[in-house]
């Protein structure tokens, strides 16, 4: 089968800061990939690099991005124009501010289709009735003559994802659609997401800071840590398992996991910005394993426990460093 | 030694011709070196409180008293001193043209403690205290990370020796490592400075991490409020149960049983009577919509439900 979404040693760059460097992505049909990282890791870049979203002064190269095998990157903006918004569809972080604040939601939503001829004009509103009704927004005649400044932040994410689904997208990229919300909205915006992606064998990107939200909805988890994927694996495993150090300090420093505990695990340092990247892994300067040749070579991402690590010292089962000097 | 006490108190600010209810009876009492959390959604009224709590305004009704003595008339302002605020967004909440040493200085100016050359040796101190390196003292906070710009934000708020910090979402704006070095910080000061906190947040999993005791707000009103563990491990309150439920574990045996979400919270404008949560609540019953629950002990907490008893730990 082919691939729906496929992107080979993506890097975006903006003037000498090297915010993606590298990534590779394959997404099937009906499947859910969550990209997890901290702020700065160019989750987001990478996924607007993708949807051809980013300013002209990011300069993006990749070997490849195709969706479902056609080439992306060197598409006519005409030809690009019918695949984004109606093949893949992106939902974005902060619903009243995504929003047009002039136009009732009911004229955005149904903006998508006539704009990718989805739907004769005579059916729009009947579908924009129905869309509204499928994302749970309650009374769908009424709300969507509503502005979304009179509409609560679930209701307004709710609104912008019917809008990312009116055309039957095969992919939806979901860049944090749950962080400005409260957590009984997000969960119920979380199962929508998840429930559409079932009904409608949707590929899944959802792209996540919040490890409880990607160890409860992702079936594969991408791991990014300033601009490079550190990790990747199938979901169970990855939070028993990390094979990364970065991972599992991660991991480690969630609250959740230190019950009992009076100080939690810490990462000491920072994130590296602009001009402080290091020549060899970009984790080793806040690694608790970091040894002279992870200063030196930086790590190719590569096969170990049935993951893909950059690491030169992939943890086991113990959450040991493998091939370690002794 | 209770530090800081909040009884019944009620915070109504007008809005057209109605009244929004923000806060509507809440009564808490908080010891020293220990953290009262208040959780809820945006809008319960968690910031309200803890702005009241601040003595940043004043209730409408109800009283806070501070290490036992009630904030009114003159004392207002000196009680002020002994409650100090940590904010959310670090980014906001440091002026940008101030110098880390400034900001650090400017409670003790304002308040005439002390000559020039000792303020600046307290605010040194300070820096230290929090993990910052002396350097700090003459930065701009433009030149530091979230992180350490809570730390910053953190030492401003100790300067004055407060008995009690009031924290609200401080590490919501943070990513996860960073996270976990401020949430040390702020336990290493309770433990060597006997501070009490009153940490206003949404995230269980760090107030689980941080507090003895947890109130649980709704629409303005205590839902659910006592020690930390019987509320958050078993709660009684429909409403503690689907905020456990809604939130996100990576520990699968934390997952409560899926409750399923209905409706959003009501407008603090037009408050239905009876109980607020009863829209939403799946143990609902025409008594609930009529008849407001008061709060009442069960099982080592407060509880404000009609059915707490039937609702299994």
């Amino acid at each position: 089968m082919t691939a729906l979404l496929e992107v080979c040693n993506l890097s975006v760059a903006f003037g000498p800061f090297h915010a993606v460097e590298g990534v590779d992505l394959l997404v099937a049909p009906g499947e859910v990939l969550c990209v997890v990282g901290e702020s700065g890791s160019g989750k987001s870049v990478s996924m607007l690099a993708v949807m051809g979203l980013l300013p002209r002064t990011g300069r993006v190269a990749a070997d490849r991005v195709a969706f479902r095998g056609a080439d992306v990157l060197h598409a006519t903006p005409r030809n690009r124009r019918r695949l984004i918004g109606r093949e893949m569809a992106m939902v974005f972080q902060e619903p009243t501010t995504s929003l047009n604040p002039c136009y009732p939601i009911g004229w955005q939503i149904a903006e998508a289709m006539r704009a990718h001829h989805a739907a004769p004009r005579a059916e729009i509103r009947g579908r924009v009735v129905a869309l509204l009704g499928q994302v749970g927004v309650p009374a769908p005649e009424q709300r969507m003559r509503a502005f979304p400044h009179q509409l609560s932040g679930g209701l307004n994410q709710r609104a912008m994802i019917a809008m990312a689904i009116a055309c039957n997208p095969a992919l939806l990229i979901a860049d944090e659609p749950t962080t400005a919300l409260d957590v009984t909205v997000q969960k119920g915006v979380l199962d929508l997401l998840v429930g559409l992606q079932r009904e409608r064998g949707m590929g899944l990107v959802l792209i996540t800071h919040d490890m409880g939200v990607v160890a409860e909805t992702a079936q594969r988890v991408q791991v990014m840590y300033a601009g490079q994927v550190m990790e990747e694996q199938p979901a169970a495993p990855l939070f028993a398992h990390p094979r990364h150090p970065y991972t599992a300090a991660l991991l480690d420093a969630l609250p959740e996991r230190a019950e009992g505990k009076p100080r939690l695990p810490t990462i000491p340092g920072v994130v590296p910005g602009a001009g402080d990247r290091p020549a060899g892994c970009l984790f080793a300067p806040r690694c608790r394993f970091r040894t002279p040749h992870c200063d030196a070579e930086r790590p190719a991402l590569r096969k170990a426990f049935g993951a893909r690590v950059r690491c030169h010292y992939p943890l086991d089962d113990a959450g040991q460093p493998t091939g370690y000097p002794a | 030694m209770t530090v800081l006490e909040a009884v019944d108190v009620v915070r109504h600010y007008p809005v057209g011709r109605k009244l929004l209810r923000a806060v509507e009876g809440v009564s808490f009492r908080l010891e020293a070196g220990r953290t009262l959390a208040v959780v809820g959604e945006s809008g319960c009224g968690k910031s309200t409180l803890a702005r009241m709590a601040a003595l940043m305004e004043p209730p409408t009704a109800g009283r806070v008293l501070i290490a036992g003595q009630p904030a009114e008339g003159p004392a207002w302002r000196t009680l002020q001193l002994q409650n100090q605020m940590v904010f959310q967004n670090p980014y906001a909440s440091l002026n940008p043209r101030r110098t880390i040493g400034e900001a650090l200085m400017e409670p003790l100016t304002i308040n005439r403690r002390g000559a020039r050359r000792e303020r600046a040796a307290a605010a040194r101190q300070m820096l230290d205290r929090v993990g910052l390196r002396p350097e700090a003292f003459d930065r701009y906070p433009h030149q530091f990370s979230g992180g350490q710009r809570q730390r910053v934000a953190i030492a401003r708020a100790l300067m004055l020796r407060p008995a009690v910090v009031t924290a609200d979402e401080p590490v919501s704006a943070l990513d996860v490592s960073v996270q976990a070095q401020v949430l040390n910080l702020m336990r290493d000061l309770q433990d060597e400075l006997g501070i009490a906190y009153l940490f206003i947040s949404h995230d269980i999993s760090v107030v689980r991490h941080m507090a003895q005791d947890v109130l649980v707000m709704y629409a303005g009103r205590p839902a659910e409020q006592g020690d930390a563990d019987a509320v958050l491990n078993r709660p009684r309150h429909p409403y503690t149960r689907l905020l456990l439920a809604s939130t996100p574990f990576v520990d699968p045996a934390r997952r409560v049983a899926a409750v399923a979400v209905r409706g959003e919270p009501p407008s603090p404008v037009d408050l239905l009577p009876g109980c607020a949560f009863a829209s939403r609540c799946p143990h609902a019953t025409d008594y609930c919509k009529n008849e407001r629950p008061t709060l009442r002990p069960i099982d080592e907490r407060l509880v404000a439900c009609h059915y707490a008893e039937q609702i299994a730990a």
